[in-house]
């Protein structure tokens, strides 16, 4: 009887040491990457950062660094695709506008993007502010808030209440359908994006989805293009200045 | 005087002990290679005096004479310093007696029951097949009017390596063979080594012929220069032959037939030796080349020093760093010293100081950096890359150094500084290079991305459910409301009715002489009306209450007192024994009235 208790009290501290342990892991593992990185080792602190990219962890923190640890191994294509996917994050970021630049001015191809109408882009960043999820559940609370306050105005007797009750279920409308829509905005950006990175070094873009067809424009790695559709091992891009063609599926990496 | 003696024997018992320290060396000279019968020279040469030398067992060869002793003293006195040299011959004529690769053992020299050794004599016999006679090289002076062929006399460029890395030296020999006898050397034409950098190995000129064995003839050799070659580009590089004119002394005219060759006369002919062609593979370095790295190829070291750690502003600092090993020095380039902003740097002083040996050029290059730090501060150049290839090990090396470290003060008071101070000389942000900014360190929360909601089936239904939870409050408090109001319009339609059969009863009470249950049918009937009438329940019906609600209906003021007068008048004699003034059938009659008078009134 009292071996079995001595036995329970020993697990119970084992769990109390390691349930700690286990929940700080990945950023015990984040920061052994700042430090490979700080000594120089910029491969063992890529090789850090992308188990955690591979295990799901998905901050802008973890994407900005990995980027920056690729710009410093030279692989320019790893490395924009990376910023690119942390500017999903966090698309005001100084320093990771900065670096981004820096890191386009390098690539073979000149980087030149069709700018959107600023409503659309004030849209889309207002969109990236919080998560997807955020904006959900923002959505929902408005929707349940707007029926209550419906109800209310509905059983209401006073006349100023009345008023009252309706112009703040309106707002509570406006509001409920704005983050609904951002909610999906930010999903169709970060989720559901078309926008892919070229990872192979040269690639010719071809008239039509064979490799006898006619060769219509070679570009390089660290490119951003636009995907379309895909036919077995061919995806449709698009190139920044609207130019269309096939490339292998392979020679890309989806943001 | 008896100082003087004591500095004359002091001076000898100087000298004697310059002369123990002196290393005692026994050197031995021979040549290499003879015929058989030929005459051998073997000398000993011992730098000092007093021994005994013990010669060795001349096995395999035949002892003409010796040991014939010789001495010879030199004194220099340079700037004051006397150095005297003593040397001792000890000379053996041998003569070879038969074919084979002899070694005559070390000789000893004793002295101070001392033994010093000669290195062991290696001589080796053949049988010259080149001529017949003992003394080869002597031949064609006796040979009148003999014509030079080609075999007799060559130069060749002797090339230690075919194959190298671009930058790794080659050690090219010129070597001159001859059979014949040589008056002198007019003029040596070295290739022009295109495509290499060409660095002189110091090489003492020949003055005598060294005998070498080739392919079983004996040559008289010579090494004229000795080069090194560093390749500066890839492919096959080709040297041009060395071209040389010797003189080749010639006998002219017929032998004196009285006094035969002695009064010989000779003339000195002029004629052209060439080498040939050379061919050297060059490869080019492989793999990628590291940063900082300049066209070095070799072995090197670099250490960086600098010769003060702290200064004040203005004053001047030297950094030196300096290149050591082996290599092609002069094309190393000055190491990039990444000089922080502050410091006024000017172009580095570049001194070389290298020995061209076989083995490459060895020495050091240093590169003096003049550096005047114009603001104070703690100042640190950090450590300095320098890359080079080995082309023994084939791969690329990397030397660091150390970061070098020192202290600005600021410039010491009473001193002028040398500095304009004016309020709109605003000096321009230099901006020294780009690099990325830096990586985020503080740990972030990170969680690890689930489902997202908007994919999930359960949040759209969660718009359904309250959608449902809405319509559904909606209908029940309809059907709540429809059944209100069902409710209080019966009630309304039948208060009248209601409030009728009440008086009736309380009539029927008053003629049975229940006086009690009259008065109680009455009042019930009085406010059951009211409440059914105005939707209240009986309970909060009070006198004032009940006259608001009426007035608030519609019914007249007077109408409104008369009811509350009669309720008053049944509660008083209901509840207590006040004596009754009305009559109960007046009483009846007014509260039908004004029931009927309020049925009409209230809307």
């Amino acid at each position: 009887m009292n071996t079995r208790l001595n036995k329970t009290l020993i697990l119970l501290i084992c769990l109390a040491v390691f349930i700690p342990a286990t929940g700080t892991d990945p950023e015990i593992r984040f920061q052994e990457g700042v430090r490979l990185y700080q000594d120089g080792d910029f491969n063992g602190a890529i090789d850090k950062w992308m188990e955690l990219n591979d295990a799901g962890y998905q901050n802008f923190e973890l994407l900005y660094n990995t980027g920056n640890a690729y710009f410093k191994t030279g692989e320019l294509a790893q490395a924009i695709l990376f910023y690119e996917r942390a500017a999903l994050r966090r698309p005001w970021n100084d320093d990771l506008n900065y670096n981004l630049t820096l890191a386009r001015g390098q690539i073979r191809d000149r980087y030149d993007e069709i700018p959107v109408v600023f409503f659309v882009r004030w849209f889309s960043v207002l969109s990236l502010l919080f998560t997807s999820d955020v904006w959900a559940y923002t959505a929902i609370i408005a929707f349940v808030l707007t029926l209550a306050l419906i109800l209310l105005f509905l059983f209401s007797s006073r006349y100023r209440l009345k008023t009252l009750l309706f112009w703040l279920s309106g707002l509570m409308l406006v509001v409920f359908s704005s983050s609904l829509s951002l909610a999906l905005r930010n999903r169709n950006l970060v989720f559901r994006s078309r926008e892919a990175i070229i990872i192979s070094p040269v690639i010719t873009g071809r008239s039509s989805p064979s490799d006898g067809s006619q060769d219509l424009f070679v570009i390089h790695e660290g490119l951003k293009v636009q995907t379309g559709e895909r036919i077995g091992e061919w995806c449709e891009i698009r190139l920044p200045d609207g130019n269309k063609g096939w490339v292998p599926s392979n020679s890309f990496e989806g943001i | 005087m008896r100082l003087l003696a004591l500095i004359l024997l002091n001076n000898l018992l100087l000298h004697s002990g310059v002369a123990h320290s002196q290393d005692i060396t026994v050197r031995a000279e021979y040549p290499r290679v003879v015929s058989v019968g030929e005459q051998v020279r073997l000398a000993y040469t011992v730098n000092t005096s007093g021994g005994e030398l013990v010669p060795p067992p001349f096995d395999g060869f035949y002892k003409l004479s010796g040991p014939n002793v010789s001495y010879s003293m030199s004194t220099q006195i340079i700037n004051g310093r006397r150095t005297s040299e003593t040397s001792y011959s000890y000379v053996f004529y041998l003569q070879a007696t038969g074919e084979g690769k002899f070694t005559i053992p070390a000789a000893r020299y004793i002295k101070d029951k001392m033994e010093h050794f000669s290195e062991p004599v290696e001589i080796e016999v053949i049988r010259d097949s080149g001529s017949s006679t003992a003394q080869p090289v002597q031949r064609p002076a006796n040979e009148k009017g003999t014509t030079i062929t080609g075999s007799d006399m060559y130069v060749s460029l002797i090339l230690n390596k075919r194959e190298v890395y671009v930058g790794e030296p080659v050690v090219a020999t010129v070597k001159f063979y001859t059979r014949t006898d040589i008056a002198g050397l007019n003029e040596i034409k070295y290739p022009s080594f295109n495509g290499f950098l060409k660095e002189e190995i110091e090489t003492p000129q020949p003055t005598a012929l060294e005998r070498e064995n080739i392919d079983g003839v004996i040559f008289g050799t010579a090494v004229f220069q000795r080069f090194l070659l560093y390749p500066q580009r890839s492919g096959d590089i080709v040297i041009d032959p060395v071209q040389l004119t010797v003189l080749i002394r010639q006998r002219s005219g017929e032998s004196d037939p009285f006094f035969g060759d002695f009064f010989q006369t000779f003339t000195n002919v002029p004629r052209m030796v060439s080498g040939q062609e050379q061919t050297i593979k060059v490869k080019p370095l492989p793999g990628s080349r590291p940063a900082g790295f300049s066209g070095a190829v070799g072995k090197f070291d670099m250490s960086v020093e600098t010769d003060m750690d702290s200064l004040s502003v203005n004053e001047a600092l030297t950094i030196r760093v300096t290149l050591k090993g082996q290599g092609n020095f002069r094309l190393a380039d000055a190491p990039s010293v990444s000089f922080p902003a502050g410091l006024e740097v000017y172009d580095p002083k570049t001194t070389t100081s290298v020995v061209n040996t076989v083995a490459g050029t060895t020495g050091s290059r240093v590169f003096e950096y003049l550096v005047i730090p114009r603001s104070s501060g703690n100042y640190t150049i950090p450590s300095i890359n320098w890359s080079y290839f080995d082309p023994t090990a084939e791969k690329y090396h990397t030397v660091s150094t150390q970061p070098v470290i020192f202290v600005v003060a600021k410039a010491p008071a009473g001193e002028s500084v040398p500095q304009i101070f004016s309020p709109a000389a605003g000096e321009e942000i230099k901006y020294l290079g780009s690099d990325i900014r830096f990586i985020r360190t503080g740990t972030p929360a990170l969680r690890n991305r689930g489902g997202l909601l908007l994919a999930g089936r359960g949040y759209y239904s969660a718009y359904g459910f309250s959608l449902l939870v809405f319509a559904f409050i909606i209908v029940l408090r309809r059907e709540q409301v429809r059944r209100n109001s069902d409710r209080a319009g019966v009630l309304n339609r039948r208060a009248a009715r209601l409030a009728g059969k009440r008086l009736d009863n309380a009539l029927r009470y008053l003629k049975k002489g229940g006086s009690d249950q009259f008065f109680e049918n009455i009042l019930k009937a009085l406010w059951g009306y009211v409440s059914d009438k105005t939707n209240l329940p009986v309970s909060e019906l009070t006198a004032s209450k009940s006259a608001e609600v009426l007035l608030a209906r519609g019914a007249e003021e007077k109408t409104a007192r008369e009811f509350l007068d009669i309720a008053n008048t049944c509660e008083l004699i209901r509840y207590s024994t006040a004596t009754v003034t009305a009559k109960p059938s007046e009483i009846h009659g007014s509260a039908v009235r004004i029931i009927r008078e309020l049925e009409n009134q209230i809307r």
